[in-house]
């Protein structure tokens, strides 16, 4: 015991010693440097620290800047990718056709007063999925941010199958993040079982739809997760008009809404809607245009008054020969140089442009 | 009501200590002195609001320049001279509440609270940016969260004071547990009354 | 018997050594950094550097500072893992940094300087979370933003970095970054098998579930997992811990009473 005390000692002994050595070894440094230090002039405060400050603060965002260059878009396509694995999981990684699209999905059109939805997606399908699941024709897979439940709301992954711009209904679905809901609903939610087959009309209730199958009722959570789908439903089925995009009508007529501008020195942009069914355009209403002479609403089919360059445009000829309300004008009229009206060409011009530019959207969509 | 909503939110369903586990350095080191929890929150709440609104204007210049990710070096280095300026402010101005705020003031720099602050501060605005929120609700919302962070922390750390004094001077606390684990375990009882708040807004 | 003189004043002073120490113990639970800084270039001299942080100087436990990031990340192993990482990545490469510029750096703006440097570490690391761990920085997302506050990076920085050369400095990170994970990943254990049943690995990088372990799954209390859970464990581990210090100390104390006492004896034998 003492020998272990006496080694204790000892080393107390020395390295008091040898601090104390040090320190006057260090002494011995001090007075060296106060004497350099003496004969160098010393920078002023006010200098010196703005400028130690100043770039240590710009080595800082450079390296920061460098950094954020290198990985803003790994981050940009880690937001994309993210739900894009919930449809896999969805569906089942097998079952999706990865060669066609983007790895399987391609962006689908989405009404801005669609507030739920926050992506859309067309799935495709392989053929032996699609063979099985034949009273389906489209599968869509929409990601929902529900209204508020107990405390927050969710991010909702969900496939709407069904015909496109028809009918649809739930096919399955799946909670992304449910953080910051309360752990009774979120709980819920993530154990739930899904049938497909809801139709979400007015005055359903997924929870009693019979479809859902789960543990206890969370009924506040569910509520604000029928809410959404009810919502991707109708964006499904075509129901919701669009500001940008596509809208069906019950007796078969597709309304394009577009907005189209042209370099033109009269014209420069029109707004409104162009009804088209079967490659042929019924009717054109012009909300709004600007352009350098005065803008006008307009209804080519009803007649209307025209600011006076609009005035030169006979109207009546001019629409015979573009569109024809009861049987429709084929696209291939559009395709040849338009019959320019005396004084107004570049609004000829404009006018025939927006409808191209429509026709453009109707192949686009169709195609897809 | 979205200022009430998320005033309330922050303040007891999502309290920013018992909830949001921030701030708790100085949870722990100052509730044992009632008058240095008064005196904390007090400027807690002052440096809160005030570098809470310049953090506002700073992600929207920010989110100008396009530059977000500049927002923690940015912030924490306004916080930073915002509590020296102040310090200064009030040493000069008002040296009576100086003497009886000592050494809390400096030490809100490294306080979680106004950093989390802070961020929640620049993700509000990024959603705001985003579209997520409109410009009211985004508006409102950060001011509801400027409001509650300090106070949510002024109104637990005074109840726990008093709950400090009964639990660190008594016989029955085991001997290694005296001082900071008794707290915590303490801090855990009162986390479960907040979780009676769950579904208030 | 001189000898004997020698041996006897330094016993003295080494009980006083021990005795000091006893009571900077005992005053662990206020948050004050009281480290002195090591001037003796002895080799193990470094080991006892690289060790301090483990378990005497242990930043959560004996210190009791930069606590806010420990909660939300002991909710599983991973994320504690995470937390780990990060924090150890900022700590070692800020002392490195301050201690190479601690000589150019006036002593009056240090502290901005200081919060520059942590603050360019912590957005690089939030930065390369978000580009390549995503699922790991959702789960912790504003607290890696709060390692800038931390009072662990900072105060190393102040009382250790700005007086020491590279080498130690870097070995002190690496210790207390160790001690901070030991106890993180302590504490998540305990709130992840109570609070799920059992245990969930999964891969940062892509999010993919590696292995689960879940016996227990029918008995697990979920509110383990909420912050209730973090407090109690904490405390818990920080109750235990003491107690543990403080019987070896008492043990040691006696030890050394009983030395004194027996050449006190041996003395007056004489």
């Amino acid at each position: 015991m003492s020998e272990e005390l006496k080694d204790k000692v000892n080393k107390e002994v020395t390295t008091s010693q040898n601090e104390a050595s040090k320190d006057t070894s260090k002494e011995n440094k001090k007075q060296k440097k106060v004497k350099k230090a003496k004969t160098k002039k010393p920078l002023s405060n006010f200098i010196l620290f703005p400028i130690v400050l100043g770039s240590v603060c710009l080595i800082s965002a450079g390296a920061i800047a460098g950094i954020n260059y290198l990985t803003e878009p790994i981050i940009a396509r880690n937001a994309e990718k993210k739900y894009l694995k919930s449809c896999y999981k969805l569906l089942g990684n097998e079952n999706i056709d990865k060669t066609q699209g983007t790895d399987g999905l391609s962006k689908a059109d989405v009404p801005t007063s669609a507030s739920y939805i926050l992506q859309a997606y067309k799935v495709f399908v392989t053929s032996e999925f699609a063979s099985a699941h034949s009273e389906y024709s489209d599968f869509y897979y929409y990601v929902l941010q529900t209204p508020s439940g107990y405390k927050g709301s969710v991010t909702l992954a969900c496939i709407i199958a069904g015909t496109y711009g028809e009918d649809g209904v739930l096919y399955d679905m799946m909670a992304i993040d449910t953080t910051s809901e309360d752990a009774l609903g979120a709980g819920q939610l993530q154990n739930v079982t899904v049938k497909p087959g809801y139709t979400g009309e007015d005055g359903d209730n997924l929870l009693d739809s019979g479809y859902i199958t789960s543990g206890a009722t969370a009924k506040v959570t569910f509520n604000a997760v029928d809410t959404a789908i009810k919502q991707a439903i109708q964006v499904f089925e075509g129901k919701i008009i669009p500001t940008i995009g596509y809208q069906k009508t019950e007796d078969g007529y597709e309304i394009y809404y577009n907005e189209h501008s042209i370099e033109n020195m009269t014209y420069s942009s029109f707004t409104g809607y162009v009804y088209i069914k079967d490659e042929k355009v019924y009717n054109v209403e012009i909300l709004s245009s600007t352009n350098t002479i005065g803008a006008k609403d307009n209804a080519w089919l009803n007649g209307g008054s025209y600011s006076y360059y609009e005035d030169m445009l006979d109207f009546t000829s001019f629409s015979n020969k573009y569109v024809n309300a009861t049987d429709g004008v084929s696209f291939d009229v559009f395709s040849s140089d338009p019959v320019y009206v005396a004084g107004a060409t570049q609004a000829t011009e404009g006018y025939v442009e927006f409808i191209r530019s429509t026709i453009e959207l109707y192949n686009e969509h169709h195609n897809k | 009501m979205v200022f009430l909503t998320t005033f309330i939110s922050s303040l007891l369903v999502n309290n920013v200590i018992l909830s949001g586990t921030k701030g708790l350095c100085s949870y722990i080191g100052l509730s044992k002195d009632k008058k240095a929890t008064l005196g904390m929150s007090i400027a807690l709440i002052v440096v809160c609001v005030l570098s809470g609104l310049i953090s506002w204007g700073l992600a929207a210049l920010l989110t100008l320049i396009n530059a977000t990710y500049l927002s923690t070096i940015v912030s924490i280095l306004v916080i930073a001279s915002f509590v020296q300026l102040l310090e200064i402010f009030i040493k000069k101005f008002l040296p009576s509440l100086y003497k009886s705020l000592g050494i809390y003031l400096p030490l809100i720099t490294t306080n979680c609270v106004v950093m989390g602050l802070a961020i929640s501060i620049f993700s509000t605005y990024a959603k705001y940016i985003d579209g997520t929120l409109s410009s009211l609700d985004s508006a409102l919302t950060i001011l509801g969260m400027i409001l509650a962070y300090p106070l949510g922390y002024f109104m637990v750390i005074y109840v726990f004071a008093f709950i400090q004094e009964r639990i660190q001077n008594n016989n029955e606390t085991p001997r290694g547990f005296k001082g900071a684990a008794i707290a915590f375990i303490a801090t855990a009882a009162m986390c479960l009354a907040i979780y009676g708040f769950t579904g208030l807004v | 018997m001189s000898e004997n003189k020698i041996n006897t004043a330094d016993v003295e002073k080494s009980s006083e050594v021990v005795n000091s120490a006893e009571s900077t113990q005992k005053s662990a639970v206020s948050t004050k950094v009281t480290d002195k800084p090591k001037k003796v270039k002895k080799p193990n001299e470094l080991l006892k550097v690289f060790t301090n942080g483990i378990i005497k100087d242990n930043a959560l436990l004996v210190m009791l500072l930069g606590l806010c990031p420990l909660f939300p990340s002991t909710t599983s192993i991973n994320n504690a893992i995470g937390m780990s990482v990060a924090v150890l990545f900022v700590l070692f490469f800020s002392n490195i940094i301050i201690s190479s510029i601690r000589k150019i750096v006036p002593s009056n703006i240090r502290v901005p300087v200081y919060i520059v440097v942590i603050a360019t570490l912590v957005t690089i690391v939030e930065l390369l979370m978000k580009a390549f761990t995503e699922t790991l920085y959702e789960q912790l997302s504003v607290f890696i933003s709060l390692i800038v506050v931390n009072c662990i990076i900072l105060g190393r920085a102040e009382a250790f970095a700005s007086k020491n050369s590279v080498g130690k400095s870097a070995l002190d990170a690496l210790g207390i970054s160790i001690g901070f994970a030991m106890v993180l990943l302590i504490v998540a254990f305990f709130r992840e098998v109570i609070g799920t049943g059992g245990i969930t690995f999964v891969n940062p990088f892509t999010g993919d579930t590696l292995f689960t372990f879940l016996p227990l799954a029918d008995f697990a209390v979920p509110v383990f997992v909420q912050s209730f859970g973090g407090f109690v464990t904490f405390g818990l581990v920080l109750g235990v811990f003491t107690t543990i210090t403080m019987w070896n100390n008492d043990r040691k104390m006696k030890k050394e009473q009983k030395e004194k006492l027996a050449l006190q004896q041996a003395k007056g034998g004489k």
